[in-house]
C-alpha cells in the first residue's frame, strides 16, 4: 500500500524455505532412484564376470586426497541445504564476500548474484546436487579415466565457484590465509587438478615433489604477506580503543554468529588474545606457515613429517579459533580454507606405501598402457561396463544441478514465487466487473465496454505517488512484453487513486514519466470524483488523502478481468524492494493472465 | 510566446566586482532592461581572490517565508532532517492571529515545497522526490482551498522558482528552463535570451518574480563558474573587474524594485542587494553571515536571515540600505518571518524523530533585543509514509 511502506523478503522466509526443501526432497527421490538403478546395474554387470585385466595401483596419497575431497564436497553440498541459502546466499555470501574487493570484482560477483536472485530456489538446489554428485564421483570412481574426469570436474567446478565468489576475496584489502584468502575453492581446485592427472604420474616421485614445492611456495608467500608490515596484522588496538587487527576482527565477527556457547567463547577469547597480543599471535602464524612452506621444499622424510605436524597444528588453530570451524551462521558453504589445506598437506607429505601395503589396500586400477610406470596387479577387476556405473550415477546427479543452473544462466526468467510470497497467493474469484465511465490522459472517454473481448488487468494508481505506483506501472509494462503477441488481447487499466490529482494533465505527466505514453494497451483513467469513489469502493481500493505532507493512501490490489467482464483473479501488487521482485511480479501476472486470453 | 519571451529581463546573480563599484553604485543605476536583453546585476564592494569552484556553492535553503500586506506564508521542513525520505516540508499560514499548517494535500512533500505568495493568492510547487519526475502544483485563493495543477518538469530547488501575476504563473525548472501557464495545466516553454558572458559562465535561471504591476517576469541567475565579462547587450557597464561567483538565495519583487540575497564564496559571506525596477543597484549590505538556513522577505524588500556568524546561530535583519542588525537566534530556530507589523519572528522546532510524534513549533517575536514567545503548536509529520 503506497504510503504504508514497501516490502522485501527475509532470508528465512518460511514460504521460500518450504518450497526449497520440497524441491530438494523431490529431487532427492530422483537421486535415490538413480542410486537404486545404479546398484541394480552394478550387481547385474559385475556378476556377469569378465576378463581380468592388468591394473595399476592407486597410490596412498592419491587415494587419501580423493577420499578427503570427496567427503568435503558432500559436506559442502549438505551445507547448501541450510534454509537461509536460497534468499541469503547472493547477498550474504557472494556480494558480502566481495564487499572490500575492487569494483570490477564486485561487478562480476553482482552479475552472478543477480542470476541467483532471479532463481534462488532452483539454484540453491542445483548447487546441492552438483557438489554431492562431485563428492560421490570422487569417492566411487577409483580407477581409470573416470577417476581422472572426476578430478577434472572437481577442478572445473572449484574454478567456477572461485570466480563467482570474487576470486576468494584475493583482491580484497587485508587478504590473509588465516582469515580465508585466497578462498577454499582454489584449494579444492588444486586438489582436483592433482586428481585429474593420469594415475601413473603418481608413481613418479616428480609429481609429488613438484606439488609439494608449489604448496610450499604458496605457504611461504602467504606467510610473507602475513608478516608484511602496514597491513594491521601486527597491531591490536588503536589509540581510540578500536580493534584494528584483521584476525581479531574476523574472530570477533565469527563469535557474533549463532553457534554453541563453547565455540563462541573459544573464538571470542582468541580474538581478545589477538587484539592484546598481536605480535605473539601473528608471529605464530607467520612462523608456522613459513616453516611449513620451507620444509615442503625438502625431500627428507623427517622434514616432511615436521612440515606435516607444524602445518596441521597451525591450520587447526586457525580453523578453530579464527575461522570458527567455518560452519556456523546459516550461510556457511564450506568449512573454509584450513580444512582443504590440511587435506593437501596430509596427502602430499604422506609416506610412500610399500608395494605389499598397496596391494592389500587398493583394488586394482585399469592401466592405460602396460608400459607406464608403477606397480600393477593382475586380477581383482570388474567388467569394464560395471566399473562405469558409479560414474554414470554420479554424473547424472551432477546433471540434476547443472541443467537447471545452465537454464537459469541463459534465460532471464524470474521465479514468480518470490512475488507471490511477498504479496500472498493470488485469489481466484468470479464476480461481475463494475460498469464505469472515465477518461484517459487525452480526455477520451472509456467505459467498461471499451475493453470487452480483451482481458482487462485493472489496478489503482496515484499519479503523483513517489514510490510504489511508478513501479507497479513499470511491472505492467514488463508483463505486457512478457506476453508477446498475446498482449494485443490484454488491456492494462489503471484508475487514478488520488482524490486531488485526477486531471488529464497529471495522467499525461505520469504516462510520459513512465514511458507509457507509447504503450498501446496501457490506459490511465480518471473522471469525476463521484465516479472514482464508486470504483474505489467496489474494488476495495480504499483511497483517501492523508494529512498534508504525505501521499494519498490506497490499496495495491490488481484485478484480472476476463473478456466477458468477469473478475477472475485478485492479486496484491505491492512491489518489493528489488528489481528481481518486480520482475517476479511481472512473471506472476503474466501467468495469471494467460488462462483468460480469448 | 515570442513576444512574451522578448519582454523578459533577467538579473544575473553572478557578476564582477570592483572596489569602485560599491563606492559608486549609481554607476550601474542606468542599466536598463531592454526587451530581449539581459542586464547584469551590479556588484558590491568586494575584494576578489582566487575564483571559487562550483563545489563551493552551498545548496539553497528552501526554508523561506514571504510577507505581503494580506498573507504570510512560511515553508519549512519537519521530521528527520538527516534523512531525505523522512524530511517533510509544510506550508504554514500566519496572516491570522496564529500560525497554522495549510500544506496542500494529496502529495508527499519530502522533495520540498516552493511557494509564490502575492496579494490574496498562494501557489505552491510540490517538488517531486524518489520516483516522481514532474511537479504537482496547488493554488489557493481567498477561500484558502487548494486547487491542483501540474507542470511536467522538476521545478528548480529554489524558494523563488515559481512566481505569479494575475492569472499567469511562471516556473523555472531544475535545468533552467522556464514554463508559463494561465491554468496550471497547459504550459508553454519560454525562451530566455542570456548574454554571451552568462552563457560562458554557464548561468541559468533559478528564480523568478514579477515586478509590481508587471506582466513580464524577471529572472535571477546562478552561474556555474566565474567569468571576467560583465557586459550585456543594452547595458553600459564596463567590461573589467575580478571574477566572482555567487549563489542566489532569494530573488523577490518589492514595492520599489527587487531584492536579491546572495552567497558570495570569495567573501565567505552573504550579501543583500536592493535593485531599482530597471535593475540598477540601490543598496548593498554585507551581512557577515557565513551560511543561511532560512530567509524571509516582505513587500518592502526587507530581509531576515537565519544563519551562522562567528560560529553562532544568529538572526540578521536588513532593512533598506541600513546596516544589518544581528541578534542571537533562539535555540532550534528553523524559520524566520516578518509579522504583519514588520517585526522579526522566529519559528523554533523540536522534531520528535524517535517517537514519531508531531513536531513542536514555538513562535517568538523580537521585542527590543529579546525573543518573546507568542504561540506553540504541533505539526504532524507523516513518518514512514515515503518509505
Amino acid at each position: 500500500m503506497p504510503g504504508m511502506g514497501g516490502g522485501g523478503l527475509s532470508t528465512g522466509n518460511p514460504v521460500i524455505v518450504d518450497a526449497f526443501h520440497r524441491l530438494v526432497f523431490h529431487q532427492f527421490l530422483v537421486v535415490l532412484a538413480l542410486c537404486l538403478a545404479g546398484s541394480l546395474a552394478w550387481l547385474l554387470l559385475s556378476s556377469s564376470g569378465g576378463p581380468r585385466r592388468l591394473v595399476a595401483l592407486e597410490t596412498r596419497p592419491r587415494m587419501f586426497l580423493r577420499n578427503f575431497f570427496g567427503v568435503l564436497w558432500i559436506i559442502d553440498g549438505l551445507l547448501q541445504y541450510q534454509p537461509q541459502m536460497p534468499l541469503g546466499f547472493a547477498s550474504g555470501v557472494l556480494r558480502g564476500g566481495a564487499e572490500s574487493s575492487p569494483p570490477w570484482v564486485r561487478n562480476l560477483v553482482d552479475a552472478a548474484a543477480s542470476i541467483w536472485d532471479r532463481q534462488p530456489i532452483v539454484l540453491a538446489t542445483a548447487v546441492i546436487w552438483i557438489q554431492v554428485g562431485l563428492g560421490l564421483w570422487l569417492l566411487l570412481a577409483r580407477r581409470g579415466r573416470a577417476s581422472q574426469l572426476a578430478g577434472a570436474a572437481s577442478a572445473l567446478w572449484s574454478l567456477v565457484v572461485w570466480v563467482v565468489s570474487g576470486f576468494g576475496a584475493v583482491f580484497a584489502s587485508g587478504a590473509s590465509l588465516i582469515i580465508g584468502q585466497p578462498g577454499a575453492s582454489i584449494l579444492y581446485g588444486a586438489a582436483g587438478v592433482l586428481l585429474a592427472v593420469p594415475l601413473s604420474w603418481w608413481h613418479r616421485e616428480k609429481l609429488e615433489v613438484l606439488a609439494r614445492r608449489v604448496l610450499g611456495a604458496f605457504l611461504l608467500a602467504m606467510s610473507l604477506l602475513q608478516a608484511f608490515p602496514g597491513r594491521g596484522m601486527w597491531s591490536g588496538i588503536s589509540a581510540d580503543g578500536r580493534v584494528t587487527n584483521p584476525i581479531a576482527h574476523m574472530a570477533q565477527a565469527m563469535a557474533s554468529v549463532k553457534q554453541p556457547a563453547l565455540t563462541a567463547w573459544a573464538v571470542r577469547s582468541f580474538g581478545d588474545l589477538t587484539a592484546h597480543a598481536p605480535i605473539f599471535v601473528n608471529g605464530f602464524f607467520v612462523l608456522a606457515f613459513g616453516l611449513t612452506g620451507a620444509l615442503l621444499f625438502s625431500t627428507s622424510p623427517t622434514r616432511l613429517r615436521s612440515a606435516r605436524l607444524v602445518g596441521v597444528v597451525a591450520s587447526v588453530v586457525a580453523w578453530i579459533f579464527v575461522e570458527n570451524l567455518g560452519l556456523f551462521g546459516g550461510l556457511s558453504t564450506d568449512p573454509n580454507t584450513m580444512v582443504p589445506l590440511v587435506g593437501l598437506l596430509l596427502s602430499l607429505t604422506m609416506p610412500a606405501a610399500t608395494a605389499a601395503e598397496a596391494r592389500n589396500s587398493v583394488v586394482g586400477v585399469e592401466v592405460e598402457s602396460p608400459d607406464e610406470p608403477g606397480p600393477k596387479v593382475a586380477g581383482g577387476g570388474f567388467p569394464r561396463l560395471a566399473l562405469l556405473v558409479p560414474s554414470v550415477v554420479a554424473v547424472a546427479i551432477i546433471a540434476l544441478g547443472v541443467i537447471p543452473m545452465t537454464t537459469a544462466w541463459t534465460t532471464s526468467t524470474t521465479d514468480p514465487l518470490l512475488a507471490e510470497t511477498l504479496n500472498e497467493p493470488p485469489q481466484s474469484v468470479n464476480f461481475a466487473s463494475l460498469p464505469f465511465t472515465l477518461h484517459d490522459d487525452h480526455g477520451r472517454p472509456f467505459t467498461q465496454r471499451s475493453f470487452r473481448g480483451h482481458v482487462m488487468v485493472l489496478t489503482f494508481l496515484d499519479p503523483v505517488c513517489i514510490n510504489e505506483c511508478p513501479e507497479i506501472a513499470s511491472e505492467f509494462a514488463v508483463t505486457s512484453e512478457l506476453l508477446g503477441n498475446d498482449a494485443a488481447a490484454v488491456d492494462f487499466v489503471a484508475v487514478a487513486a488520488n482524490p486531488t490529482y485526477t486531471s488529464s494533465a497529471v495522467l499525461r505527466a505520469f504516462n510520459r514519466q513512465q514511458h507509457l505514453d507509447s504503450v498501446a494497451n496501457w490506459h490511465f483513467l480518471a473522471g469525476p470524483l463521484t465516479e472514482l469513489e464508486r470504483m474505489w469502493a467496489y474494488y476495495a481500493a480504499s483511497t483517501s488523502n492523508a494529512p498534508g505532507g504525505s501521499m494519498a493512501i490506497h490499496s495495491d490490489l490488481t484485478y484480472v478481468i476476463s473478456p466477458t467482464g468477469r473478475v477472475r483473479t485478485i492479486v496484491n501488487a505491492t512491489p518489493g524492494d528489488t528489481g528481481v521482485l518486480h520482475d517476479s511480479f511481472s512473471e506472476l501476472l503474466a501467468r495469471l493472465i494467460r488462462p483468460h486470453l480469448p | 510566446m515570442k513576444n512574451f519571451a522578448g519582454a523578459l529581463t533577467a538579473v544575473a546573480a553572478m557578476a564582477l566586482a570592483t572596489p569602485m563599484a560599491a563606492a559608486a553604485p549609481s554607476d550601474f543605476a542606468g542599466t536598463s532592461s531592454t526587451p530581449g536583453s539581459v542586464a547584469a546585476l551590479p556588484p558590491v564592494s568586494l575584494t576578489s581572490s582566487t575564483p571559487v569552484s562550483v563545489a563551493a556553492l552551498p545548496p539553497v535553503s528552501l526554508t523561506a517565508s514571504t510577507t505581503t500586506s494580506q498573507l504570510i506564508t512560511v515553508v519549512a521542513d519537519f521530521g528527520n532532517l538527516a534523512r531525505p525520505h523522512e524530511r517533510f516540508a509544510d506550508v504554514l499560514s500566519g496572516e491570522g492571529k496564529r500560525y497554522q499548517v495549510i500544506t496542500p494535500p494529496g502529495m508527499a512533500t519530502n522533495g520540498g515545497i516552493v511557494t509564490a505568495t502575492i496579494e490574496g493568492t498562494r501557489t505552491s510547487a510540490l517538488r517531486p522526490s524518489q520516483l516522481l519526475y514532474f511537479t504537482p502544483l496547488a493554488k489557493s485563493g481567498p477561500t484558502g482551498v487548494w486547487s491542483p495543477g501540474v507542470v511536467d518538469a522538476v521545478v528548480a530547488r529554489h524558494p523563488d522558482a515559481i512566481a505569479t501575476s494575475g492569472n499567469r504563473t511562471v516556473v523555472v525548472d531544475r535545468r533552467g528552463r522556464v514554463h508559463t501557464s494561465t491554468d496550471l495545466e497547459h504550459w508553454t516553454k519560454v525562451k530566455v535570451n542570456l548574454p554571451s558572458w552568462a552563457k560562458a559562465a554557464r548561468c541559468k535561471p533559478v528564480a523568478t518574480t514579477f515586478a509590481t504591476a508587471s506582466t513580464s517576469p524577471t529572472f535571477g541567475l546562478s552561474c556555474a563558474k566565474p567569468t571576467r565579462s560583465v557586459v550585456a547587450s543594452g547595458a553600459s557597464s564596463p567590461a573589467s573587474g575580478s571574477p566572482l561567483l555567487r549563489q542566489l538565495l532569494r530573488f523577490h519583487a518589492t514595492r520599489s524594485g527587487f531584492v536579491a540575497v546572495e552567497w558570495v564564496p570569495e567573501l565567505g559571506q552573504v550579501v543583500v542587494e536592493h535593485l531599482t525596477p530597471s535593475l540598477g543597484i540601490s543598496s548593498s549590505v554585507a551581512t557577515g553571515l557565513r551560511d543561511v538556513r532560512a530567509t524571509a522577505v516582505n513587500a518592502n524588500g526587507d530581509v531576515i536571515l537565519l544563519g551562522t556568524k562567528s560560529g553562532v546561530v544568529v538572526v540578521t535583519t536588513v532593512k533598506g540600505a541600513a546596516p544589518s542588525v544581528t541578534v542571537r537566534a533562539p535555540r532550534r530556530a528553523r524559520a524566520v518571518v516578518f509579522s504583519r507589523l514588520g517585526e522579526p519572528q522566529v519559528l523554533s522546532v523540536i522534531d520528535h524523530v524517535k517517537t514519531e510524534q508531531a513536531s513542536l513549533v514555538t513562535v517568538r517575536t523580537l521585542v527590543g533585543t529579546k525573543w518573546q514567545v507568542n504561540q506553540q503548536f504541533g505539526v504532524p509529520v507523516p513518518y514512514g509514509s515515503s518509505m
